[in-house]
């Protein structure tokens, strides 16, 4: 997928921010990071804001070295991002849990939250968070990335075939998790 | 549970599901309120619900120096779920306020430049499906035509391709596989069985016989409540490996000491333990308890060094050892109280040659409650064998214990070195690095 402003437009922004333009800087952010925050909240992190910052403070440290078009930029961006999700993940599984002193707000519980709940994020999140790392992954550069298969293959490391596989197994499952939430008798 | 029925209804086709996932709308699929496609708008529409603030990347790019910067950036509304009317069999779900703004969303070509378009917008501006369909690269999930000028297409320097190692291919989420600290075996800080310090069930003072403190465990111990009197009959406890000394009917005028644990030595030739003195004024009143690490060696039967002397004046209180026979070859003299303490003498295992013969002196002062302990400065000597260290540097799998992620941003290091003393102690260091650098850029050349 190539980007809204064209591909002249990116090649003056990305010269832009190799030379240091800020504005160029945050029309690549405000391009991406939305969407960026959008991966990072569906797939499960906690600070899906803090993850996009991260992602572009690396990417923008190491842009002087990027040559390339926007959906190369847009694929790279996800590569970062999906990585910097599995090194946040390894170091939580490393760091004890600390219970937390925040106190829900039982003001908000009730039917109509419930009701919300299911158009929400967290239900996503959820349902998502059924599939297999692989599957979610795959499913998610597709699906928020809108990354080619041999995109994803390549930032997941593994042939185009077995992305297929995964996208494949994870959707019939994201299905059955779906109805079996949503269909009751 | 889930209807059957309902459930076959509901379900879609792998070709439905992956439009879906593509961007097809429901009701491009004549499925509108199917709760399956409804759940691919609600996580499309998922994006840029929140809208992030880059001043965290770029406060870290410049230094807080965001001059220049335009801050006049409105926030990113929520993109509309419900499908365009007009919808020509692409995606509405793209459909977002840069279409108010005037601004195409067909083709990318609504911006004209850095300086002429609205930075708000950008991303919403993506091109409808139907653009992206058209677009060279096909995105039907199953044919992937060589696009032209593709960038990942046939570089050799592709960072992406051809990693042997993935370090993020099946990485369990716990424990980790690489986690250092799971399940050494020789983890010098895992449980030890025979711990010299863990839990001792059995008080080596045995129940007290009564008096005003029997049920004080802080009240200071009187003469009548002493328990360690005359000869010390050392049991071995076979949970612990430990020796206990029962109240014994020795005179009140005893000093006790006993052996407290001996290790299960890790090498035939080592032992090591800790001696559990205590010290009682003459008359039984306890002062305390001193534990008297030492160590052993040579090869000597484990089981003969089972019993520790404590002497007096009047000589040996008493001495006992699993096998019968006196643990201690060399009797240490009794050093007599001068006119200003007891001193006890506590002689350790004199095992073979060229075992530790260690004699440690307890000098009890009169009238106070604080032993002091004269060795090494006066009588006590210890002489410990000497020991050589081999020190070898395993190597270890890089592909269990390394990691190296190219453009991940995770790398792994893992350093194991085993240091094995010829003595007793296996020392693991195990040092875990972990760092994260940004992506080599240069990977994404061409």
């Amino acid at each position: 997928m190539t980007s809204p402003m064209g591909e002249s437009a990116f090649g003056e922004i990305i010269d832009g921010a190799k030379n240091g333009d800020g504005r160029a800087f945050e029309h690549l952010y405000r391009w991406l990071a939305p969407e960026i925050t959008t991966f990072a909240t569906v797939r499960g992190t906690d600070d899906p804001e803090g993850v996009a910052n991260e992602v572009f403070f690396r990417a923008f440290q190491k842009l002087d070295r990027f040559q390339g078009r926007s959906d190369a930029f847009r694929a790279w961006i996800y590569a970062i991002t999906r990585n910097l999700l599995i090194d946040t993940h390894r170091a939580g599984a490393r760091r004890p849990d600390i219970a937390s002193n925040e106190v829900p707000d039982l003001a908000t519980a009730g039917a109509d939250v419930e009701a919300l709940d299911l158009l929400s994020t967290q239900r996503v999140t959820r349902v998502l968070s059924y599939l297999s790392d692989d599957q979610r992954d795959v499913i998610l550069l597709r699906m928020v990335g809108d990354l080619s298969l041999q995109q994803v293959s390549v930032i997941v490391d593994k042939p185009v075939t077995a992305v297929k596989a995964l996208q494949r197994r994870g959707l019939r499952r994201l299905q059955s998790e779906v109805l079996s939430e949503v269909v009751r008798p | 549970m889930t209807d059957p029925d309902h459930a076959a209804r509901w379900a879609l086709d792998d070709e439905e599901l992956e439009s879906l996932m593509i961007g097809a709308t429901p009701d491009d699929l004549g499925r509108v309120g199917n709760p399956v496609a409804e759940f691919f708008v609600d996580a499309r529409n998922a994006r840029g619900v929140r809208q992030p603030s880059p001043d965290g990347a770029l406060i870290g790019l410049f230094g807080g120096d965001l001059a220049g910067l335009d801050a006049e950036i409105p926030e990113r509304p929520r993109m509309s779920a419900p499908p365009h009317p007009g919808g020509n069999g692409s995606s509405d779900l793209f459909r977002g306020p840069g279409d108010d703004l005037g601004l195409s969303s067909v083709g990318g070509s609504g911006w004209s430049g850095p300086e002429a378009a609205p930075i708000t917008g950008a991303h919403d501006v993506r091109p409808r499906r139907g653009a992206h369909d058209a677009a060279p690269v096909a995105d039907d999930g199953f044919t992937i035509p060589a696009a032209a000028g593709d960038p990942f297409a046939g570089r050799p320097d592709d960072p992406f391709a051809g990693r042997p190692d993935d370090p993020f291919a099946g990485v369990p989420s716990e424990p980790l596989a690489d986690d250092p600290f799971a399940g050494r075996p020789n983890d010098p800080f895992g449980e030890r069985p025979n711990d010299p310090f863990g839990e001792r069930p059995a008080d080596p003072y045995g129940p007290r016989p009564g008096g005003p403190f029997a049920d004080d465990p802080y009240g200071a111990p009187t003469i009548a409540d002493a328990p360690l009197r005359g000869s010390l009959l050392a049991e071995r406890t076979a949970a612990h490996n430990r020796l206990v000394v029962p109240p014994t009917e020795a005179p009140a005028t005893s000093v006790g000491a006993f052996f407290g644990q001996v290790f299960e030595p890790t090498t035939p030739k080592v032992l090591m333990g800790v001696a559990t003195v205590a010290v009682l004024l003459t008359g039984g009143a306890l002062l305390g308890v001193i534990n008297l690490p030492f160590l052993g060696g040579g090869g000597v039967d484990n089981q003969a060094i089972t019993g520790l002397e404590a002497q007096t004046e009047g000589g040996i209180v008493g001495q006992e050892s699993e096998t019968g026979e006196p643990a201690i070859a060399e009797q240490s003299s009794t050093v007599p109280a001068d006119a200003g303490s007891s001193v006890v003498t506590v002689p350790l295992p004199d095992v073979a040659t060229p075992l530790t013969a260690s004699t440690t002196t307890v000098v009890v002062p009169r009238n106070t409650t604080t032993p002091t302990i004269a060795s090494p400065t006066t009588e006590s000597t210890v002489e410990e064998t000497t020991s050589s260290v081999e020190e070898t540097t395993s190597t270890v799998d890089p592909s269990s214990t390394t990691e190296t992620t190219d453009p991940s941003t995770s790398s792994t290091e893992t350093t194991e070195t085993t240091v094995e003393e010829t003595t007793t102690t296996t020392v693991e260091e195990t040092t875990t690095t972990e760092s994260t650098e940004p992506p080599p850029a240069e990977n994404n050349n061409e």
